[in-house]
């Protein structure tokens, strides 16, 4: 396992960033960053040697699914393994978040054993050592 | 309306005035002055008819400015007011679900976090002894035995309690959900304050200036709320799984 990756996590709700950074260190990784919405998030990316983007959909600024897209869009970053942990449970959302290239998506209220079988699907997916 | 009468009542004279100076030209065979008047009157009739113009107007607007509120402000009574009120009810139940599981949680630890304490509690005062070198050979095989079992136990309830712990982290999620729902009150609420402003300006005949708020880009509308109508949602993380799963994803 690689426990060297570095995590961005997107959420306007510290409680919300502080829950998943809390989960992502009991499954052992130590590289985590914050960011509140898409506008500070993109150039955090952009700028840092990140390896995974887990980011919340409804933010101020900019909202997730805008981030997703200016990720796929940035020729750098368009590999970049991102996994969606939101309460928005549409249908037309989620297939919407799936044709703009979302690795994953989880659904708020969530477990840390969904988070944590999600993340190891996305690894296996994308042959990473996660 | 008595200002209405007033101008129409000064307009009326100006016609008298006007025709009387036209009729005073013809008998007189003034042609120059009748051709003059004649194009005054036709001046004062063009003046009053942007007038009614400019009145009618300002009639339609102040009807589409009452239409638009009234519209919104009927929208906001019959649907959105009553769904902020479920929504709140659901704010209500996510934070006592989640103040009784932390504190279930809590409780639940104090058990495991007593039975280590006992446990040291047991051992120490013969720990002691043998670290001073009270004990006989029996007494010391006996400790081994009880420090076996108390270590095999306290793993197991400091692996309790650390589970537990994570719950209670978890637990804190309402904290998201149920803000992002009270902002979306708080922006209906705004909504009602504009849309009362409006009403009440209307009734004193001033300006409206009342706007329809922009619709959320992205179409991003939070957490379901069971009662309140946000479109086709999943049931829960099954459901996005299989959702997903159509999709190749």
């Amino acid at each position: 396992m690689n426990k060297d990756l570095k995590f961005l996590v997107v959420d306007d709700f510290s409680t919300m960033r502080r829950i998943v950074k809390n989960v992502l260190q009991e499954l052992g990784y130590s590289r985590i960053e914050e960011a509140d919405d898409g506008k500070t998030a993109l150039p955090m990316l952009q700028a840092g040697n990140f390896d995974f983007l887990i980011t919340d959909w409804n933010m101020p600024g900019m909202q997730g699914i805008d981030l997703l897209r200016a990720v796929r869009a940035d020729g750098s970053l368009a590999k970049l393994p991102v996994l969606m942990l939101t309460a928005e449970a549409k249908r037309e959302q989620i297939v919407e978040a799936a044709q703009a290239g979302v690795n994953g998506y989880v659904i708020k209220p969530f477990t840390a054993a969904t988070l944590k079988e999600k993340l190891d699907k996305i690894f296996e997916t994308l042959g990473m050592s996660g | 309306m008595s200002k209405e009468t007033a101008s129409q009542a000064i307009d009326a004279s100006r016609y008298d005035a006007e025709l009387a100076e036209l009729v005073a030209a013809w008998n007189a065979r003034d042609e120059r002055r009748f051709v003059a008047q004649l194009d005054a009157l036709a001046a004062t009739h063009d003046h009053m008819l942007l007038k009614n113009v400019g009145e009618l107007t300002r009639g339609i607007e102040t009807a589409l400015e009452r239409f638009c509120v009234d519209a919104r402000v009927e929208d906001l009574s019959r649907k959105e007011v009553p769904d902020a009120r479920v929504s709140l009810e659901h704010v209500l139940k996510l934070t006592d679900e989640a103040a009784h599981r932390t504190m279930d949680l809590v409780e639940q630890s104090h058990v495991p976090a007593e039975s280590i304490l006992q446990g040291v509690n047991h051992v120490l005062p013969n720990w002691q002894q043998w670290r001073e070198g009270e004990l006989s050979e029996e007494q010391r095989v006996a400790l081994l035995g009880e420090m076996s079992g108390f270590l095999a136990a306290a793993h197991e309830n400091a692996e309790r309690i650390r589970a537990n712990l994570s719950e209670v982290l978890l637990a804190q999620g309402y904290q998201d959900l149920s803000g992002q729902i009270i902002r979306s009150v708080m922006n209906l609420i705004d909504e009602i304050q504009e849309a009362l402003a409006g009403m009440v300006a209307l009734s004193r005949g001033q300006e409206v200036i009342y706007r329809a708020r922009e619709p959320v880009p992205n179409g991003a509308c939070g957490p379901q709320v069971p009662g309140v109508a946000k479109g086709q949602a999943v049931g829960g993380q099954d459901e996005v799984d299989l959702l997903l799963s159509g999709l190749n994803l």
